[in-house]
């Protein structure tokens, strides 16, 4: 306690993370609190997120740090076809690499914390599991099931056989 | 203190409906009826700060439905649609998504979105909807509908211009003008008339910017130089929208070479006396009447607009497609980069290279769609390439390449090996990124000249019937657009028949086009046959958006043009749009 550069953060479990507060800053949220706040010893309650995923979270903050300044400027016109052409780093990709349930939610948290360069790697590596697969390996990553009466599918197919068919 | 905080936290946990996405992608947001759902879903996850067991069950389908958009907004349209086809509650998402929408219309239309503007993005999808219903029925059509017209005039030199569904006649009055008839296959005649000197030469025109260049050579008093003249179509006055009236090249005598035009760009080479010489090709911005790329190439140089920034080159020595890229940083830069962005190679012993283009007549097409937010994909254009080799059973090819070949070589140049110039050997990107037809084949009607339109082509083939040695000419027409195909195969698998063909590419012997192993699948779909009235014969085939145009002449040979006329044929609209 009394260290003014360092932070206390707990989960929903309880789960207590004392973090440096230039890395709680790339949250937005968090930022704005602790700004709203002032000076304070108190601990920041993270109801929405669990302890597993916080720690992911500060890891991908912790990493990311220094690139900070470059991704909390404001959304610019033709960011979207940026991240379109944007390659997952290896560092990103490997951090993604764990089990669904779990990368699921530290977006959830992410987007909550309003962390956008989580965001925006996080959906990028879920765009990326998607790209080249058929309805049905959708469904298969996703553990999704087929909701669609047939008719609904044979429709659907027809709307869109100018597609290349999988 | 502490309570300050949890009064803070709770304040905070009021808003989380308006989180990252929905904070920095307004675009994304979605219509307020989404809304209800979408407030709906975050009050659970605020709940899920209390009691809620938060780690059950996270799934895609758990997500806000603003992340789902963003992960859709990142997939390419063959994966929206394979999401689409998934589930319930993606093919929801994806439906009620304007943007989304607006990309798989796109796609499905052969467009790709023009600059942003001032047209909305909901009258953006309304227009797309109209233009798609229009295009739907090239895929599918093969009844045609023909309109005839038989013109003769035989005192003077002719000179033609085909664009799109328009022929112009241009005629020397003989008194310091031409008179140049526009007509169009439904429409009335008209007659305008231009001020040019009798040896001025007609070079292109582009219906959708309304503009025509017509070349004229100016003795001045440090020598002669060419004119070359931007003309409203309309007026036949100076084009309104150039800057000047003209733009002055340095140049011994008027260009035979072809002129081609691509929205603002137009590109042109400079023709010498000495026929060794090396030639200037020029790009010019034909609006600014500014200069913006030159190159020299040797003689017999050949080129086209890929897009707003890439030229294609081939030199009659040089066994090999190349691509320039043009940049427009002015005046000092103009005489760009000495070396192609890419080199395509093509096949041993192929020589006389040219990308085609008729050097009789002129056929060019629209390189715009008048006021459309949205332009034809030039991933889907088609590049011909014609040469010639010596190989068995082949010795005039044409190769047609797909616009998506050129810029997947690009893409793995930059990868690889940044902006520097890349060339790639025929076997490492013919096999899947061309379709190589036999031109020498005597089935083909090798004379003819012909344009594509977008990923179409349209060739002619002639039928000899033993028994009355007599000659029936055929149109078929080719399209190499991925799309086309798959709605072929789909339809097919969906109806079980139809009237088209589709060529894989084990595939090869329709027509008897010898491939050399260079193919890619496309559609191929015999057109009508050809009825030419008496002493005519077919000298260009002109594909448009619409159908196709036959140029006839009489009494061939062209060099002592007696008379023109032309065929169009229109494709029938049957009852219904596909949706």
């Amino acid at each position: 306690m009394g260290d003014s550069n360092r932070l206390t953060l707990v989960a929903s479990d309880g789960g207590k993370f004392v973090v440096d507060k230039e890395v709680v800053q790339m949250s937005v949220l968090l930022k704005n609190m602790i700004e709203d706040l002032g000076e304070t010893d108190e601990s920041i309650p993270i109801p929405n997120v669990t302890s597993p995923v916080l720690t992911k979270v500060i890891e991908f903050c912790e990493n990311h740090r220094t690139d900070a300044a470059r991704t909390d400027g404001p959304n610019v016109d033709g960011d979207d076809a940026r991240m379109r052409t944007a390659v997952v780093s290896d560092w990103d990709r490997q951090f993604f690499d764990v089990d669904q349930d779990l990368m699921f939610e530290i977006i959830v948290a992410a987007n909550y914390l309003d962390i956008k360069s989580l965001v925006d790697v996080g959906c990028k590596v879920v765009a990326d599991m998607i790209k080249g697969k058929s309805p049905q390996e959708i469904r298969d990553l996703f553990d999704i099931v087929n909701d669609f009466s047939p008719e609904e599918e044979a429709a659907l197919r027809k709307e869109n056989e100018w597609a290349n068919d999988r | 203190m502490s309570l300050n905080t949890t009064a803070l936290l709770s304040q905070l946990s009021l808003q989380t409906t308006q989180n990252y996405v929905e904070r920095h992608l307004p675009s994304l947001a979605r219509p307020s009826e989404q809304d209800a759902s979408s407030t709906s879903s975050s009050d659970v996850s605020l709940a899920a700060g209390t009691d809620v067991d938060w780690q059950r069950g996270t799934n895609i389908h758990t997500l806000d439905e603003d992340i789902l958009l963003l992960i859709l907004s990142l997939l390419d349209t063959d994966d929206l649609v394979a999401c689409k086809r998934s589930c319930r509650l993606l093919s929801r998402v994806v439906a009620n998504d304007a943007r989304l929408q607006y990309a798989l219309a796109l796609s499905a239309s052969g467009m790709v979105d023009g600059p942003p503007g001032e047209i909305v993005l909901g009258e953006r999808i309304e227009r797309l909807e109209a233009h798609r219903a229009r295009m739907t029925r090239l895929v599918r059509n093969t009844a045609f509908s023909c309109e005839e017209h038989v013109w003769s005039r035989s005192e003077q030199r002719v000179q033609v211009l085909v664009c799109d569904r328009t022929v112009f006649y241009a005629v020397a009055t003989g008194a310091g003008s031409y008179n140049v008839e526009i007509r169009s296959p439904g429409a009335a005649p008209r007659l305008v008339t231009v001020q040019l000197r009798e040896d001025a030469c007609f070079q292109a025109a582009d219906i959708s910017q309304d503009l025509l260049i017509v070349g004229e050579i100016d003795v001045m008093s440090d020598g002669p130089r060419l004119k070359m003249h931007l003309l409203s179509i309309k007026t036949g006055k100076p084009h309104p929208a150039a800057a000047a009236p003209w733009i002055g090249v340095e140049c011994e005598r008027a260009t035979e070479s072809p002129v081609h035009i691509f929205r603002e760009k137009v590109v042109w080479q400079r023709c010498q006396s000495d026929p060794q010489a090396e030639r200037d090709v020029e790009v010019w911005n034909w609006q600014t009447c500014e200069l913006v790329w030159r190159h020299a190439f040797r003689p017999q140089v050949s080129y086209l607009f890929l897009d707003d920034n890439h030229l294609i080159v081939t030199a009659y020595r040089q066994e090999a497609v190349m691509i320039y890229a043009l940049c427009e940083e002015g005046a000092a830069s103009a005489n760009g980069d000495a070396e192609p962005l890419l080199t395509l190679e093509l096949p041993l012993g192929a020589f006389r290279c040219a990308v085609h283009y008729d050097d009789r007549s002129r056929i060019h097409r629209s390189s715009a769609i008048g006021g459309l937010p949205f332009v034809p994909d030039p991933a889907l254009a088609v590049t011909a390439i014609r040469f010639s080799i010596y190989a068995p059973e082949l010795s005039m090819a044409l190769l047609l390449i797909p616009g998506a070949t050129f810029y997947e070589q690009l893409r793995i140049g930059r990868a690889e090996n940044g902006p520097r110039s890349r060339k790639v050997f025929w076997h490492e990107w013919a096999p899947k990124g061309a379709l190589l037809l036999n031109m020498s084949s005597p089935l083909l009607v090798g004379r003819i000249s012909f344009n594509t339109c977008g990923s179409r082509i349209a060739l002619i083939t002639q039928k000899t019937s033993l028994l009355y040695r007599k000659v029936s000419l055929e149109v078929v027409i080719l399209d190499l657009c991925s799309r086309a195909v798959q709605a072929v195969i789909n339809s097919r698998q969906l109806k079980g028949r139809n009237t088209h063909r589709t060529m894989s590419s084990d595939d090869a012997s329709l027509l008897q086009f010898s491939t050399l192993r260079a193919t890619t699948s496309h559609v191929f779909s015999v057109g009508p046959g050809l009825h030419c009235p008496d002493r005519h014969c077919p000298t260009m085939i002109s594909m448009d958006d619409d159908g196709f145009i036959v140029m006839n002449e009489w009494e061939p040979p062209y060099q002592q043009r007696s008379g023109f006329g032309y065929q169009a044929f229109t494709y029938k609209t049957r009852g219904g749009g596909i949706s």
